[in-house]
């Protein structure tokens, strides 16, 4: 059985990325999780030097999901390079780095220094987090600005690129479209959506950032429409993502057009969870007689009633 | 080790009829009919001025490398734990005892676990609880551990009208733990509410080194001072407040244990344990500076992972004198951290 798949020029072992944020800098985990057995691992969004983040509470739970506003606490790429990736190289991860700038400068800065640096296999352009002021998300608002940064980024690197897309946008297959024509080679989505909670004791904010973002199984129906509506409008592979819990919902997302997928949250509740995700996949795939698991992106079966374009 | 021929859950608290037959049950059903809070025998003794750190320099992002090799962590595992007993000490306390000796094996004082009392999505994420009590069987071999929950919310709800024989998604153990200090240095543990939970452990471990323990411990109204009788058998001395000064003295804790240390002053070298509510750990961590006694909290601010996952868990922390503050991971690098390197004014009040 096939389960690799091919992110532009990076090939992983399987479909399986750990989501940027919900998984420290891979390392945290290598006391419970076997890195090189996972597809990817994309580590928490870095800037070019530290970051202190928001004040706590940065995180409440809601109903099947959860808000977090951690506002991009980070060690900077500099710390990232020196510390973190000799050990995640050495253990054989494959890795991703999630980068954020608050200028298409700083963007430029950053991929100029892990592409000099060893056991960089791919960048993801953080232009979607919904926690912070400048930078970042005024990119991914817009095609315009995505194509931008991506365009930037792609003169100084060949690694591939992976923006990362907000969903908090009313056409987000425009700004794939964009993504895609700026030269990315593959696009992963979504970032969380924009939320709040209220503690209607106090009649104040449940987050000290007061909104923040919504993650988890709550989002996953959205999730899957965006990469579905996103798989018809581009070619580059898809890195789908939201509220996946079981090796269900990855097939869910790999059906609606995903070629890999990242997971989040639900680290939080099984920091262990990628073997039986493996196994189940596995089964699903020998079950429907399927030999390759690139063999089953985007088979999803449609009546002419069921088809829609969201363009 | 110290062996009671009685579970401790008996001793001192009201157990209703419903308790009574959850025991029996556990009993039946569960191996570990005898249980003792043993010595953390894994824990190291230090002088009171160091504090052990993981080995694992490179998760840690604020520690002093020098403090950094001196502690090698022992790895959590994820367990489906057995419930063999659920004891109600009153509307809002409770102990439950789990099976679970993969966890037990390597548990030191101070450290957590990370639990999921129910499958599915409501609620989601786990919660952060101290290890209250470390099971052996009459072997002296490690069984499992007990935890003592306050219900506050969902989670906690959930953990309190537990049945036996339910399953229970066990991480850990998790974090720093306490530095145990030996003679001639005393140990003075200062607990107020639930805080009392990291602290059986603590003294079953002080206790296995000879170490004198005293323990300072506040509640609302006498019926809320739980476990006397298990301190007491370990010979730990015990300075009650309460509130409404329904036992002990009338006040808060705080009060014996200031007039302790300017009592003590050179003799009993003690040092300081605390866990509570934040002001409380902060009046206590300042009551410390000000005596030049060490100081060790632990604190409680809300996690969504324990695993140095998400950073929800930050906490203000200067490496020393009057560094500015930085935002570390209380799940990896506390939750028992120097009170003289807490920034207590930053410091969110959750509870
Ligand atoms: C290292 C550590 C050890 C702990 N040990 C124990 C223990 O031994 N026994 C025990 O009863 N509790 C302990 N706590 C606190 C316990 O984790 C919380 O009370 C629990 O997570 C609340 O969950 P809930 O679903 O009941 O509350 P929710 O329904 O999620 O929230 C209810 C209320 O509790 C507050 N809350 C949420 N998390 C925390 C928290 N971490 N601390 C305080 N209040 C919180 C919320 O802000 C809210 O106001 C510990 C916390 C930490 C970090
Ligand atoms: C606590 C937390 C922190 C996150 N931090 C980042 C980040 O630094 N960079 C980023 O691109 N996405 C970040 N995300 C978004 C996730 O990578 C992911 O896109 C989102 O949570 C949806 O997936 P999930 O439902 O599986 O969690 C974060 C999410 C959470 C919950
Ligand atoms: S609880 Fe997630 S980083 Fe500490």
């Amino acid at each position: 059985m096939d389960l690799n798949v091919d992110i532009g020029s990076l090939r992983l072992k399987n479909p399986l990325i750990a989501a940027s944020g919900c998984f420290g800098y891979g390392v945290e985990y290598a006391e419970v999780v076997n890195l090189k057995t996972l597809g990817g691992i994309a580590v928490k969004g870095l800037f070019l030097s530290e970051r202190e983040g928001h004040n706590p509470p940065r995180i409440v739970e809601t109903p099947a999901g959860m808000l977090n506003a951690i506002g991009l606490q980070g060690i900077g790429v500099h710390r990232f390079v020196a510390e973190k990736l000799p050990d995640l190289y050495s253990q054989g991860a494959t890795v991703i780095v999630n980068i954020c700038g608050s200028t298409i400068d700083e963007y430029v800065e950053i991929t100029r220094i892990l592409a000099d640096a060893d056991g960089v296999n791919a960048i993801e352009l953080n232009i979607s987090c919904p926690n912070i002021k400048a930078g970042g998300i005024t990119f991914g608002n817009s095609a315009v600005g995505t194509s931008e940064v991506v365009q930037a980024v792609r003169s100084v690197t060949k690694l591939p690129i992976i923006p990362k897309l907000t969903p908090n946008v009313t056409d987000i297959a425009g700004i794939a479209r964009a993504a895609e024509e700026a030269g990315a080679d593959a696009v992963s989505l979504v970032n969380t959506f924009l939320a709040m909670a209220i503690d209607v004791e106090t009649r104040r904010p449940a987050l000290s950032n007061g909104v923040g973002g919504l993650s988890g199984p709550a989002i996953r129906p959205i999730a899957v429409r965006m990469v579905y509506e996103c798989s018809q409008a581009v070619t580059i592979p898809i890195i789908g993502m939201g509220g996946i819990m079981t090796a269900r919902d990855v097939l869910e997302f790999i059906i609606a057009g995903a070629t890999a997928v990242q997971v989040g949250t639900a680290n939080f509740v099984n920091p262990n969870l990628w073997p039986k995700l493996l196994a189940d996949l596995k089964e699903y795939l020998s079950r429907h007689n399927i030999e390759r698991v690139q063999d089953l992106v985007g088979t999803l079966e449609l009546t002419e009633t069921q088809v829609w374009n969201s363009s | 080790m110290r062996r009671s021929s009685n579970s401790w859950s008996y001793v001192g608290m009201k157990v209703s009829k419903r308790d009574h037959v959850s025991l029996a049950e556990g009993a039946s059903k569960h191996s570990c009919d005898i249980t003792v809070t043993a010595p953390c025998s894994s824990s190291r003794v230090t002088d009171d001025a160091g504090r052990p750190r993981p080995n694992r320099s490179h998760i840690l992002e604020h520690c002093e490398p020098s403090r950094s090799s001196r502690y090698t962590a022992n790895m959590p595992v994820d367990v489906d734990a057995c419930v063999t007993s659920n004891v109600h000490l009153s509307d809002d306390y409770n102990v439950v005892r789990l099976d679970a000796p993969k966890l037990a094996v390597s548990i030191q004082p101070g450290q957590f676990v990370m639990i999921k009392p129910i499958a599915g999505l409501e609620p989601l994420l786990r919660r952060p609880f101290s290890i209250f009590e470390v099971l052996t069987n009459r072997n002296g071999v490690r069984t499992g551990f007990a935890l003592l929950n306050k219900r506050v919310g969902i989670g906690t709800e959930l953990l309190y009208s537990i049945e036996v024989g339910h399953r229970i998604g066990c991480l850990g153990p998790l974090g720093v733990p306490f530095t145990v200090v030996a003679p001639p240095h005393e140990a003075w543990l200062v607990a107020g509410g639930v805080g009392l939970a990291p602290f059986l452990t603590l003294a079953a471990d002080l206790r296995g080194h000879g170490t004198a323990t005293t323990l300072f411990y506040g509640g609302r109204r006498s019926a809320d001072l739980y476990y006397l009788d298990a301190f007491t058998q370990l010979g730990v001395r015990l300075v009650l407040t309460t509130e409404d000064g329904s036992q002990g003295e009338s006040g808060l804790v705080t009060a014996p244990l200031e007039r302790a240390l300017v009592a003590s002053a050179v003799s009993a070298q003690p040092t300081l344990y605390a866990c509570g509510p934040t002001p409380m750990m902060s009046a206590v961590a300042s009551l410390a500076t000000a005596h030049g006694r060490p100081c060790q909290v632990s604190l409680e601010p809300i996690m969504g992972c324990g695993m140095g996952g998400c950073y929800s868990c930050v906490v203000p922390i200067r490496k020393s004198g009057n560094d500015p503050a930085h935002l570390v991971r209380a799940c990896l690098e506390g939750p028992v951290f120097d009170g003289q390197r807490v920034v207590w004014d930053r410091l969110q009040h959750v509870a």
